[in-house]
């Protein structure tokens, strides 16, 4: 394992070697990086010229160039990479670390959400297939397939945001929009539940009225206007998921993992109140980490003092629940800083350019707040084309589970449904799709160029792009020595991935 | 509704006909290909809307060939401007067949939006057809001879690989595009597919790999066959479904990587247009003048999905577990029983294409 690891990461480095030398020839032939000064006007101009060609070492042909700049990032291995200066003359590193931030800040909320929503929304279809459902999903992810990334940028930024904060200056949900939504819903729900007309029938009225009732209700209070979902809310959603969580996992048949969860859900309810306080009292990052971990120790004792001789399972159960309670309070307090944030906006909150409000000064909620208004966009624009790859990729992945012979042995000894799907089938299907996500990941991060370039969010991307057209040569090399690192890490990561989840495929 | 088990023959049963067997009896391999292609109701429409947009799109605007300029139906080219004729530039278009002058609408400056999309539409089709063509047969190339040589051949050739497949194809398009989007759009194609084929070589290794260890290949061996026509005589016509199938994603691929660099000002430069650089000149000016920003995206998707949609249906076509199973009762159909099925189909026959594996996007 080890020398085979070692192996693939001094070839890694080799191909890396090679790679870096192509692109920078590449990129050195593209233009000329004096462009902007020999037009320039300024009486200085031949000593500026020369003061960039001495920083840059321009006098040397870009081949042998390559070497210098080769010379300083294996610096990194004496603690002091030196990726060069840009052609304003600041370091590459500082520059870069700060873009660097921001793109993964972009592409890992993204990529957590798509791979969540596409993964469930592609097994469903699989369970269901040749349904309504998945012929729908499969006609949707055949559309997004076809989108261009910064058609879908555009169209968001300019018509939805724009019609969705002017939807904010008075946010009343009109009964057409309430009526299309609620269809949509119980047709989704009705057709991922499945079964014959009369189920199909039940499902579709009840999804169809509860989602009316919700929206309904949200008008009524003017829930848009002042966001929050209080202890009652908090504890209707934890049960419900506490019951959905009891039956993925475990089954309801296990009470003891049933009532381990319940009480997680009521526990995060009534401890709604407490937590306000030390919200109130410090509103600091490590608190919120310090009540997350606490959350997760009640849910696993309680699962234990629950449990009796199989804790374990219950353990399970009860530390989910506990995380998502927890995340219903934390998403409680951060909504109640949405008024405040509203205000802050002039009434526009839905930002379409950067990454944060300039000069807004305020509590970690607030910020909360400004992060999500800022990364809301650009998260919908990235999530939408690799959903659709990663439910068709789920989908095919469970279907050919669902065929093998072990699932036909697993249903002929008599389990029932759930434990073949979520025991036999779930995890083998996860395999593959662990490995696509793990290249994926490598690729987004240089593949959120144009998504940052059309939201103007100062990553890695934007970096890039400002860097080629003034045919900034280190500041290009240092994107890409980031994103191929990224690609090649992960590369590797898919494919120890692949051994160690699948026991019949030996990496040597 | 027959059992799908059943209509599996026996080992050595040769004398039961199947109705599969019955759709295919006596067909050669090529055959069956296009009846099942021409089957497949997406692909087709999909077909005739690429055809279509490829006549209207090089007749209407006229195209350039080797310096000999052919003009087009269209009374205007797009790179001149005209008399702005509506308020804004809006669409000449009254519903439904009062097209007017400038149908699609003109930008700010008087550019005809049709005659701009048009060109765009070629553009975008160039790119696709010459970038398809360099990868593909880079790709084929490249993969074929490490497949079947293996050892220190594929060695040096999967490195080649692996070190231009590390580097984004965002990030190294642009930086070819920044240096040879002014020659035009031939040029960028083939600059662009000669970066573009590392994907497809990878599959065609692979395919090569697994095929090269079987009996054909050895028996065109012992009847005297040199490597080179055992690869591409013989290994190469097995690979066709996984190559065309790659190779319309790899096309549709190539369309949306050249409008992404474009839209990013490094693909194709003013004067010359593409659908890309229309939506990047106009992006301040969508919420004033929509025509501008619905029309080269509109076109876009259609070539995309159309592209797509045709690979899905070649996929099909070459796919040899492709069989048909009988379709799952479900509540529309017992819906529709119940109504006294006006769309019932004849005999109990109802059936539905099985499932392929799905595609790999690059």
């Amino acid at each position: 394992m080890w020398s085979y690891v070692l192996r693939r990461v001094l070839i890694a480095i080799l191909v890396i070697f090679a790679a870096s030398f192509l692109v920078y020839v590449l990129a050195a032939n593209s233009g000329d990086p004096l462009e902007d000064l020999r037009g320039s006007t300024a009486p200085n101009k031949e000593a500026l010229i020369a003061a960039r060609i001495q920083l840059l070492h321009l006098d040397i042909a870009p081949p042998i160039r390559y070497f210098l700049w080769l010379g300083g990032v294996l610096k990194v291995f004496i603690g002091q990479l030196d990726l060069g200066a840009t052609l304003t003359g600041s370091a590459v590193t500082t520059v870069l670390s700060q873009s660097m931030w921001s793109t993964l800040q972009l592409v890992s909320i993204a990529t957590v959400l798509a791979i969540l929503f596409g993964v469930s929304i592609g097994m469903i279809s699989a369970l269901r297939q040749y349904s309504g459902f998945d012929y729908s999903v499969t006609l949707i992810a055949f559309f997004f397939f076809a989108l261009p990334t910064f058609w879908v940028g555009q169209l968001l930024k300019l018509n939805i945001a724009i019609a969705f904060n002017d939807f904010l200056a008075d946010p009343q949900i009109p009964p057409v929009v309430i009526l299309v939504i609620s269809l949509v819903a119980a047709f989704v729900w009705a057709s991922a539940m499945g079964g014959q007309l009369k189920r199909f029938a039940i499902n579709f009225a009840l999804a169809g009225v509860l989602t009316a009732g919700i929206l309904i209700y949200t008008n009524l209070t003017d829930s848009i206007r002042n966001p929050n979902l209080g202890p009652i809310w908090i504890l209707i959603i934890g049960v419900a998921a506490a019951v959905v969580i009891t039956q993925l996992t475990t089954g309801l048949s296990n009470r003891k993992a049933l009532f381990s969860s319940l009480t997680v859900a009521v526990l995060g309810a009534a401890l709604w109140w407490p937590v306000q306080f030390a919200f109130f009292y410090f509103p600091q990052w490590w608190a919120v980490a310090g009540l997350a971990a606490l959350a997760l120790g009640v849910g696993a004792l309680v699962g234990w003092l629950w449990g009796g001789n199989d804790r374990g399972v219950s353990i399970r159960a009860a530390m989910i629940t506990a995380f998502i309670s927890g995340l219903l309070v934390l998403v409680d307090r951060i909504l109640g800083a949405w008024p405040d944030y509203v205000a802050n906006t002039g009434g526009r909150p839905i930002s379409t350019i950067g990454s944060e409000t300039p000069g807004l000064d305020g509590s970690i909620w607030l910020s909360s707040v400004d992060s999500f208004a800022h990364v809301l966009l650009p998260t919908i624009t990235i999530m939408l084309i690799s959903l659709a790859s990663y439910s068709r990729y789920s989908r095919g992945s469970l279907l050919e589970v669902m065929s093998m012979d072990y699932v036909r042995t697993a249903r002929a000894k008599g389990l029932n449904e759930r434990t073949v799907i979520m025991r036999h089938a779930f995890r083998n299907a996860l395999i593959p799709i662990a490995t696509i996500v793990a290249f994926d990941l490598g690729g987004l991060i240089g593949g959120a160029v144009i998504t940052e370039t059309v939201f103007a969010w100062r990553g890695m991307g934007t970096m890039f792009v400002q860097a080629l057209r003034v045919v900034d040569l280190n500041s290009i090399m240092g994107v890409f020595l980031v994103t191929s690192l990224f690609a090649l890490l992960f590369n590797l990561l898919a494919d120890i991935a692949y051994s160690v989840l699948d026991p019949r495929i030996r990496v040597n | 509704m027959t059992n799908p088990l059943a209509s599996i023959p026996p080992e050595g049963s040769g004398e039961i006909i199947t109705i599969e067997q019955q759709d295919v009896a006596g067909l050669s391999q090529g055959a069956i290909v296009r009846r099942r292609f021409v089957r497949h109701v997406g692909a087709m429409v999909s077909l005739a809307v690429l055809i279509l947009l490829v006549i209207v799109a090089f007749t209407s605007v006229g195209f350039n060939i080797f310096g000999l300029k052919i003009p087009g139906w269209w009374p205007y080219d797009y790179t001149n401007y005209f008399p702005i004729e509506r308020k804004g530039g809006a669409p000449t278009w009254d519903l439904p067949f009062n097209f007017g002058n400038h149908p699609l609408g003109q930008d700010d400056i008087g550019h005809d939006v049709f005659a701009q999309v048009m060109r765009g539409t070629q553009q975008s089709i160039i790119i696709m057809v010459v970038y398809g063509f360099v990868a593909g047969v880079i790709g084929v190339v490249v993969g074929a001879i490490a497949g079947f040589f293996r050892g220190r051949a594929d060695t040096l050739l999967m490195r080649l690989t692996d070190v231009i497949i590390i580097v984004p194809v965002v990030l190294l398009g642009a930086v070819i595009g920044r240096t040879f989007g002014s020659l035009g759009v031939f040029v960028l194609a083939l600059t662009l597919g000669a970066f573009g084929w590392a994907v497809l070589a990878r599959l065609v290794r692979g395919e090569f790999l697994s095929l090269r260890e079987r009996e054909f290949v050895d028996a065109a061996r012992v009847a005297g066959a040199s490597n080179m026509r055992i690869i591409f005589r013989h290994i190469l016509p097995n690979t066709a479904g996984v190559l065309i199938v790659n190779i319309s994603l790899t096309m549709s691929g190539a369309i949306l990587l050249e409008a992404a660099l474009s839209y990013l000002g490094f693909g194709i430069n003013p004067p010359d247009v593409s659908l890309g650089q229309i939506l990047s000149h106009y992006q301040s000016a969508f919420a004033t003048r929509p025509w501008l920003f619905w029309w080269p995206g509109l076109l876009l998707i259609i070539i995309v999905l159309a592209i797509n949609f045709i690979g899905d249906g070649l996929r099909d076509a070459f796919d040899p577990r492709q069989r048909r199973m009988p379709a799952k009762p479900g509540p529309y159909r017992e819906l529709a029983q119940i109504l006294g099925s006006p769309f019932r189909r004849r005999g109990g026959g109802d059936t539905v294409a099985a499932d392929a594996p799905d595609k790999v996007r690059d």
